[in-house]
């Protein structure tokens, strides 16, 4: 095997490098023949009333018994893994309370003034599911206003103007799996999971002052999630509804708070014109609906390397020639008047493109997006010279066979 | 090709025998991780064969279980761990003959280990589609079943897990 191998190759040589042996399924299965998993008695096992885990934590004295209790649990689970038991009575509560939820209005609070940078309104189904949310951001976070259902988001720009409209399967379930999308209920399942498995610790403070919400603090044992590390869960005693999540990563030894999501309005009606846009665009607002129009260029049998560097390519030929309106449906579908009016006119010449960069950071709602470096040759006020671009390029949104250029940024 | 919590359901239904066909799925994935931590193939043959015991005796406390792989996974690490923490051991485990015929030294060669180091460093669903692509020998189809994925979202995280562990490489 060498370094120059393609990868895939290597991966299967490595594969059976690793090698299997033909004891094993014997093995495990002679060892496994006298345990009998009983799913009644796990039930038991995780009822409130037998969890010897269930941590309520009052005051310094039992809070130091508990801490003890804790890191030998800790410590026992290692080694007794079978015996481990997920504690999380309130959880379990806060999950039962959530059962007929219908909708919810939430607050997400970042940046150095703990500003609000989001609002989201949820509707869901009867069994609990998402069917329509609405996200407005601030004007801190570019002001956009997403309106997203099962088969259709539209991605509103009131300041360009525009409305783009798609239905993109990664686009949906980078939604669902939003943290604030996903909804207090969701969190605290995703935690009692994250708790089984041993990767989360839990701990519960509920004091005797009923006007005090529960606090529920769950730290990551491991690496965390793409979120924090660590989360506090302020839990209303009467209703049992989170009203706040407030984040923090693990930074220098300690944790720090990062950010925080309010829940209110449990189960008050949303007007259902705050899902429809329709109201709120302007009669001259530009449309792009991905479904049934083609932005970009069709991938056909280029690679993931090669596509982007065409669509530069002839992204600055449009502009050459003055082709504006294959220019803008090349650049995102975008109207022809932002070229003609900005600095396309002034592109005379192709001097380079490409190759592409994989940039550092993988682009969660575009996986593929890369960066594709480009010098041009413009004429302005009589004067030759040479400018250098860098475009984003990608798939476009609920047309993964094409690509497009999303943005660029002059390098001098 | 059943899939994972198809084996699950049945297992816990008392068809024991359905666990034998996790076994034989996840093996060389468990292995893996067993082998990233404890060096070598006869160090990680009780860690092994204790993650898929310790994974049967838990398996009614998974409760999703489209996440079998990954929980899998975790008791995988923690097993390891146990046994490296166990060190030195007096008594070899036993090994098949065809593994020993295979890694007579019981180590993987430079480029294995840095390969497999790479492969345990990506993001958790690009590390199970590659483990059961190239370690399991499933084809795409299979793994997307295995997985309940679509076949276009394990496609996707092959490629970016390629792009990724090229990157990993490189930089090493």
């Amino acid at each position: 095997m060498t370094a120059k191998e393609p990868i895939e190759s290597r991966l299967e040589k490595l594969g059976r490098a690793i090698g299997s042996d033909e004891l094993l399924v014997s093995n495990v299965m002679g060892r496994i023949g006298s345990i009998k998993v009983d799913q009644k008695k796990f039930a038991e096992l995780k009822s409130p009333d037998v969890s010897g885990l269930r941590r309520f934590i009052m005051n310094p004295l039992t809070r130091l018994a508990a801490a003890a209790v804790i890191i030998i649990a800790g410590v026992l689970s290692i080694t007794f893994l079978h015996k481990s038991v997920a504690p999380a009575y309130a959880l379990e509560q806060t999950i039962q309370s959530y059962h007929g939820m219908r909708y919810l209005h939430t607050k997400f609070f970042c940046c150095e003034n703990d500003a609000v940078a989001k609002e989201f309104w949820f509707e869901f189904d009867e069994s609990g599911r998402i069917k329509k949310m609405r996200i407005n951001h601030s004007e801190w976070f570019g002001g956009d206003v997403y309106v997203w259902t099962e088969n259709e988001t539209k991605s509103w720009d009131p300041k360009r103007n525009s409305l783009m409209i798609f239905n993109d399967e990664i686009y949906t379930s980078r939604v669902l799996g939003m943290d604030e999308v996903k909804g207090p209920r969701l969190i605290v399942e995703h935690l009692y999971d994250q708790e089984e498995k041993g990767l989360v610790e839990v701990e519960i403070d509920e004091t005797s002052n009923k006007a005090e919400p529960i606090v529920l603090t769950a730290t990551y044992l491991t690496e965390g999630d793409r979120f924090c590390d660590r989360r506090v869960l302020f839990i209303d005693k009467s209703t049992k509804f989170v009203t706040k999540i407030e984040y923090y990563v693990f930074k220098e030894g300690k944790y720090t708070y990062s950010h925080a999501t309010e829940y209110f309005n449990y189960n008050v009606p949303i007007d259902a014109n705050m899902f429809n846009l329709a109201d709120e665009i302007l009669p001259d607002t530009h449309i792009i609906d991905t479904r049934t129009q083609d932005i970009g260029l069709a991938q056909g049998n280029l690679t993931d390397e090669e596509i982007p560097i065409k669509v530069v390519r002839e992204f600055i030929e449009a502009l050459i020639a003055k082709d504006y309106a294959k220019a803008g449906q090349i650049y995102g579908g975008r109207p022809p008047a932002e070229f003609e009016q900005d600095w396309a006119r002034q592109v005379i010449r192709l001097i380079s493109v490409g190759p592409v960069v994989q940039p550092e950071k993988l682009h969660k709602i575009h996986p593929d997006r890369v960066l594709v470096p480009c010098t041009i040759e413009i004429e302005k006020d009589g004067q030759i010279s040479r400018q250098s671009h860098e475009f984003f390029v990608a798939t476009v949104v609920g047309r993964r066979d094409r690509w497009e250029i999303q943005s660029s940024k002059s390098l001098k | 090709m059943q899939t994972d919590a198809e084996l699950i359901k049945a297992a816990l239904d008392g068809q024991k025998e359905t666990f034998a066909e996790l076994v034989r799925r996840y093996e060389r994935p468990v292995r893996a991780i067993a082998i990233s931590i404890l060096g070598d193939h006869h160090s990680a043959q009780d860690a092994v064969q204790d993650t898929f015991v310790a994974g049967y005796q838990n398996l009614s406390m998974l409760r999703n279980r489209t996440s079998f792989g990954p929980w899998l996974m975790t008791i995988a690490r923690r097993c390891a761990l146990d046994w490296a923490n166990r060190r030195p051991r007096a008594n070899p485990p036993e090994m098949s003959a065809a593994a020993a015929i295979e890694n007579p030294d019981g180590r993987l060669d430079e480029e294995n280990e840095a390969l497999l180091a790479a492969v345990v460093e990506l993001p958790e669903a690009e590390r199970q589609v590659v483990m059961l692509r190239y370690f399991a020998g499933h084809s795409v189809n299979q793994v997307a079943e295995a997985l309940e994925r679509s076949v276009g979202t394990v496609t996707k995280q092959l490629s970016r897990a390629h792009k990724r562990l090229r990157k990993i490489l490189k930089e090493s």
